[in-house]
């Protein structure tokens, strides 16, 4: 074994561009000026959500290649990935787009392992652009993970409202004046025995600890502007600091950690613990993250995108919830 | 990490239910429901020849028609949000059980959809309602046989 | 300070528990008699907190309602309802209901006080509305 679990990417390959479009609800995240498309209709003009789900995410596939001035041809491949059944969704998409493809799963972490896997394909100088994201729609996540939408069941404090939204972007070869890769870590499946599924951040919070105390560990002496979980939400927040301080790693990550999914619908108790799923890092990190880097804002910045491992069935038969995390370093020069 | 410290850092961080605020919202949400069923109920045994005793089954049919307006325009789900249990013990949360698995599954058609799934989530009350009814039968025959009881 | 109004409180659920009950008789011919023993039955009954009774060519109707803490022995309260009037009427048809249904509707029945032919009808209709099962 190489032990490369931490991967320096020396051709330091560029998001030429990203794209992100939303549904309605998500109109009142203090995120929204970012977002590229925000839609009125939460199935997108299609008479079911997962019809509409494809829909999103061939949108937002090709308001990417738009915004890079590219053509579905200039693509090389096509990385991406939902959390319904057998990704239906990101491969009708894909069957519309018709780019090579290959689905990606990794839970809410895709957007993240995408484009570390993207990074891969262009460090070896096999391909030139590779469109990587995620995406999903809240009505098709949700009847498939918990209830019928409109059943009445109460959700606790630590429940989480699943992101309808898509985040994609475009890698290219190296381009001076756009964010790059720098480096990744990916994640190690985690297992802190965790078996509510309506508290999602504390069983991801292990897994994103373990992966953020691998990078630093690689990477000694970087000093980050933030480091960005995907979707810890409040409680998953709360518990990853307390897992950064009692363990001493580094002091300063504390003040400049943060998480996609508390900051996502702001101070709104309506939403709970905060936002969930693959769309989440995805339209954040591509979105926000992504304009604020172009914009020299920020320059080095650790998004670690976390996903649980579960399916209706695994917590039905009383398994716990296996998590992962994937980190990827962006650097602005 | 060792995963039974984990749960205890877990338990002093996460953010409880709060269990006693649950049970007044409740209590308040089943008891504004249940005057809602009385109040029907005498509606109907004012201006319709019905007694106290057969009222029961127009009202019951009259607040399951009002959960389905509901659960339809999306306001159940907040009244269970805020109520739990108050809003799904009563029949008007059987109601919305129903309904909502009934609208979930429009989309894979009549026969495989609705008519399969419509009692995904409220199947589970009546095959229990059945077999307890059942248990407690049984029971209640073998006591009188006995002769312990009389009913 | 404090105990008077405990003691006020206790006073008022006292006074308000053992309220007697309401009672509305109504004799098509009039006999004051009848009504006066009718009465002294439901009078001496403590649980009822309203009753009404309807009496018509050999027949007895009456309705009662009872006290709130009562409600779980329902049945019984009325079933010996029904064996004193009968004790007391022997040559009359009784017919003793605690539905409120019939309440209202025997209530309504004395308001009007209507003649033999329309009080035959109605009570007819009431016997076969209280049969009815669920």
């Amino acid at each position: 074994m190489k032990n490369a679990r931490t991967i320096q990417f020396v051709s330091k390959p560029s998001i030429v561009s990203t794209a992100v479009a939303v549904g309605p609800l998500e109109k009142q995240s203090p995120f929204h000026p970012h977002f590229d498309l925000i839609y009125e209709d939460e199935r997108f003009g299609q008479e079911t959500n997962e019809k509409g789900h494809a829909q999103l995410i061939e949108e937002t596939c090709r308001l990417a290649l738009m915004k890079a001035g590219l053509q579905i041809p200039d693509i090389d491949l096509f990385l991406a990935g939902d959390l319904v059944n057998q990704m239906t969704p990101t491969n009708f998409a894909a069957r519309q787009l018709t780019t090579p493809f290959m689905g990606m799963f990794s839970a809410c972490a895709t957007s993240v392992s995408s484009l570390i896997t993207a990074s891969f394909f262009l460090e070896s100088n096999h391909m030139d652009r590779i469109l990587f994201g995620a995406a999903s729609q809240h009505n098709a996540v949700e009847r498939q993970f918990r209830y019928p939408i409109e059943y009445g069941a109460q959700k606790p404090p630590t429940g989480q409202w699943t992101v309808t939204g898509a985040g994609f972007g475009i890698l290219s070869h190296h381009i001076s004046g756009k964010p790059f890769v720098h480096s990744a870590t990916i994640g190690k499946v985690i297992d802190c025995e965790c078996i509510d599924p309506l508290d999602m951040g504390s069983a991801m919070a292990p897994a994103a600890f373990d992966t953020i105390q691998q990078h630093l560990a690689q990477n000694k002496g970087t000093s980050y502007d933030f480091v960005m979980t995907g979707d810890l939400g409040k409680n998953g927040y709360t518990i990853l600091q307390e897992l950064i301080q009692s363990s001493g790693v580094s002091s300063y990550l504390i003040d400049n950690y943060r998480d996609a999914g508390a900051e996502f619908y702001g101070k709104d108790k309506k939403f709970l613990s905060g936002a969930s799923g693959a769309g989440c890092s995805a339209s954040v990190y591509f979105g926000p993250i992504y304009a604020e880097l172009l914009a020299k804002q920020w320059k080095k910045v650790l998004l670690v995108a976390t996903g649980a491992l579960l399916s209706p069935l695994s917590f039905q038969q009383g398994e716990s919830i296996p998590c992962i995390a994937h980190a990827v370093e962006l650097w602005m020069e | 990490m060792d995963a039974n410290t984990y749960q205890q850092t877990v338990d002093q961080l996460a953010p409880k239910r709060p269990v006693l605020r649950n049970c007044f919202t409740a209590f308040l949400t089943g008891g504004i429901i249940c005057a809602i069923g009385q109040l029907i109920s005498f509606v109907y045994m004012y201006f319709f020849p019905f007694t106290e005793r057969t009222a029961s089954n127009p009202t019951v049919a009259t607040m399951i028609f009002i959960a389905m307006i509901l659960t339809g325009t999306g306001y159940y789900k907040k009244i269970g949000q805020f109520g739990g249990a108050g809003s799904a013990v009563p029949v008007t949360g059987f109601g919305n059980a129903v309904i909502s698995a009934a609208i979930e599954h429009k989309s894979e058609g009549f026969i495989l959809g609705v008519g399969a799934n419509m009692f995904k989530l409220a199947g589970a009350v009546i095959v229990y309602g059945v077999f307890s009814a059942f248990i407690v039968t049984l029971i209640k025959t073998i006591l009188v046989n006995i002769g312990g009881i009389s009913w | 300070m404090k105990n008077l109004l405990m003691l006020s409180i206790i006073l008022l659920l006292i006074s308000g528990c053992s309220d007697s009950a309401k009672i509305s008789i109504y004799h098509v011919d009039d006999d004051q008699e009848e009504i006066e023993a009718l009465e002294n039955v439901l009078q001496d009954n403590q649980k009822l907190s309203e009753a009404a009774g309807v009496f018509f060519d050999h027949q007895l109707a009456v309705s009662l309602q009872v006290k709130p803490m009562s409600k779980f022995n329902k049945e019984k309260i009325k079933k010996s309802v029904e064996k004193e009037v009968q004790a007391k009427f022997p040559n009359h048809d009784v017919f003793v209901s605690s539905d409120l249904k019939i309440t209202w509707e025997l209530m309504k029945i004395i308001e009007e006080r209507p003649i033999e032919k329309e009080l035959e009808e109605d009570l007819a209709k009431l016997q076969s509305l209280a049969k009815e099962e669920t």
